[in-house]
């Protein structure tokens, strides 16, 4: 009898997961559409506010090393580099100069990095378990500072990136993609940005268009959280899967896994922040964590592409700055761990800080203040008086 | 050490290759426990997934362990 009674409740159980599952996948596409449309929002803002002197009002950021600091400084205050790069997608489909959104998508990525270290601050009470941590958090942000510093002289000098970006958007422009020249993710996002734009018709237009900003602004904001935090929820088991497959087969199984769960996860910070403990338990070695780390940083590209395709006004330069994202990224991974002398030159430097701040915590907290803030002030500083 | 000078060279040959046959094993045996740890870990992802959020939390108990450090080591 109690054996009936525990099957029925455990149908009912299960029925009702479904149910739940259904539910947060359903709440996920919509998230999914208002990020889109919050793209769209602020495309169309940046237009209206600017008209056609987007270019003059990003004249401060026209200087590489100060859209590095923008990118950087932003992504870190808000934690989320997906979020700072639609922004920058909406700003560039807006008119913001793809060359000036460069920089910026590097800061992101240093910016991001941020999240997994202040995460690793907790393990602080044990020496050997911190010394780990740090270590683990930290290859992440010596990966990402020497991408910026092999990367961005190539972009000053050759505009690699721009030209990459441009070629691969050229491919998958979505003008042409589409049937009879109609854009469907355009034409679905449509009621939502045509409503916004019309109801700040009778408002001038640079307020109307800061309005719009703002409220794409806002709307990424929550869409991301949220969709962050279901996809914690529903993707936890998926990712538990990958991390096993992945598991002694190397490196470019790790690289693939990373990917693999941020692309699920829709968060870089997430995956690379997963990784601290991991690596704290001592389970892990940080040459293990590593390949992770890096495929963290393909799979987050995924936010700026999706939020490209539907980005409201130069649809082809909000292609480029998004295939820039990914590039820049993929680049990285082949080039800093293609390249056996430059492979390990992140590993060695987070092992050497790891085990330094175990000895000293303070060097750990003047690391965070100093990369993350302190350093790109005093660029901003700098650069703003030259 | 065992003098080896006395050993034949058919009985050093057999305790090279029984050497390097435990060394083998035990180098499995390492692996397979190091990938035990592994799994294990990763069955934790649950818990791992909460612990891996920022919060404001980790770095007030961080401080709070820098200010308990140097009131350790000042001299009262």
């Amino acid at each position: 009898m109690d054996d009936v009674l525990d099957d029925a409740a455990n149908e009912v159980m299960a029925k009702e997961d479904t149910g739940n599952q259904i539910l947060q996948w359903v709440s996920v596409a919509a998230l999914v559409y208002f990020l889109i449309c919050a793209v769209g929002l602020i495309g169309s803002g940046f237009k209206t506010a600017t008209g056609d002197e987007a270019k003059e009002m990003f004249e401060f950021a026209t200087n590489p090393f100060a859209g590095l600091v923008v990118g950087t400084v932003a992504t870190a205050l808000i934690q989320s580099s997906s979020t700072v790069t639609s922004i920058i997608v909406g700003l560039v489909a807006g008119g913001l100069p793809v060359s000036v959104a460069v920089p910026m998508v590097m800061g992101a990525n240093i910016g991001t990095s941020i999240t997994n270290t202040i995460v690793s601050l907790g393990h602080v009470r044990e020496k050997k378990e911190f010394a780990r941590a740090f270590s683990a958090a930290t290859v992440h942000d010596f990966f990402n500072l020497l991408s910026v510093v092999i990367f961005l002289p190539l972009e000053m000098m050759f505009g690699l990136l721009e030209h990459l970006g441009k070629m691969l958007a050229g491919i998958f422009v979505v003008e042409d993609a589409s049937i009879k020249g109609m854009n469907f993710v355009k034409a679905a996002t449509a009621p939502v940005v045509n409503t916004a734009k019309h109801s700040v018709e009778g408002l001038p237009d640079g307020l109307g268009g800061s309005l719009l900003i703002l409220v794409g602004i806002v709307m990424i904001f929550i869409t991301i959280h949220y969709v962050g935090k279901l996809l914690k929820q529903l993707m936890v088991g998926r990712a538990k899967d990958i991390m096993h497959a992945a598991i002694g087969k190397g490196p470019v199984s790790g690289i693939f896994s990373g990917t693999l769960v941020t692309v699920l996860v829709q968060s870089s910070s997430t995956t690379t922040s997963l990784m601290v403990p991991l690596a704290g338990s001592g389970a892990f070695g940080l040459k293990q964590i590593y390949p992770f780390t890096l495929g963290a940083n393909i799979g987050t590209c995924i936010t700026a592409l999706l939020a490209a395709t539907a980005a409201d006004g130069n649809q082809a330069a909000a292609l480029q700055i998004a295939f820039i994202h990914l590039t820049y990224n993929v680049l990285g991974v082949l080039v800093i761990y293609g390249i056996p002398f430059l492979r390990f030159l992140p590993v060695k430097a987070a092992e050497w800080l790891g085990a330094t701040a175990a000895e000293n915590k303070l060097v750990a907290l003047a690391y965070i203040i100093g990369v993350f803030f302190l350093i790109p002030g005093l660029c901003l500083g700098i650069s703003s008086i030259l | 050490m065992s003098d080896f000078k006395h050993y034949s060279t058919s009985t050093i040959a057999n305790l090279i290759s029984d050497t390097e046959t435990t060394l083998a094993q035990l180098k499995a045996e390492m692996q397979r426990r190091e990938a035990m740890a592994q799994e294990v870990q990763i069955e934790g992802l649950e818990n791992h997934m909460k612990s891996a959020e920022f919060s404001l939390k980790s770095i007030r108990e961080f401080l709070a362990f820098l200010i308990e450090e140097y009131r350790k080591e000042k001299p009262s």
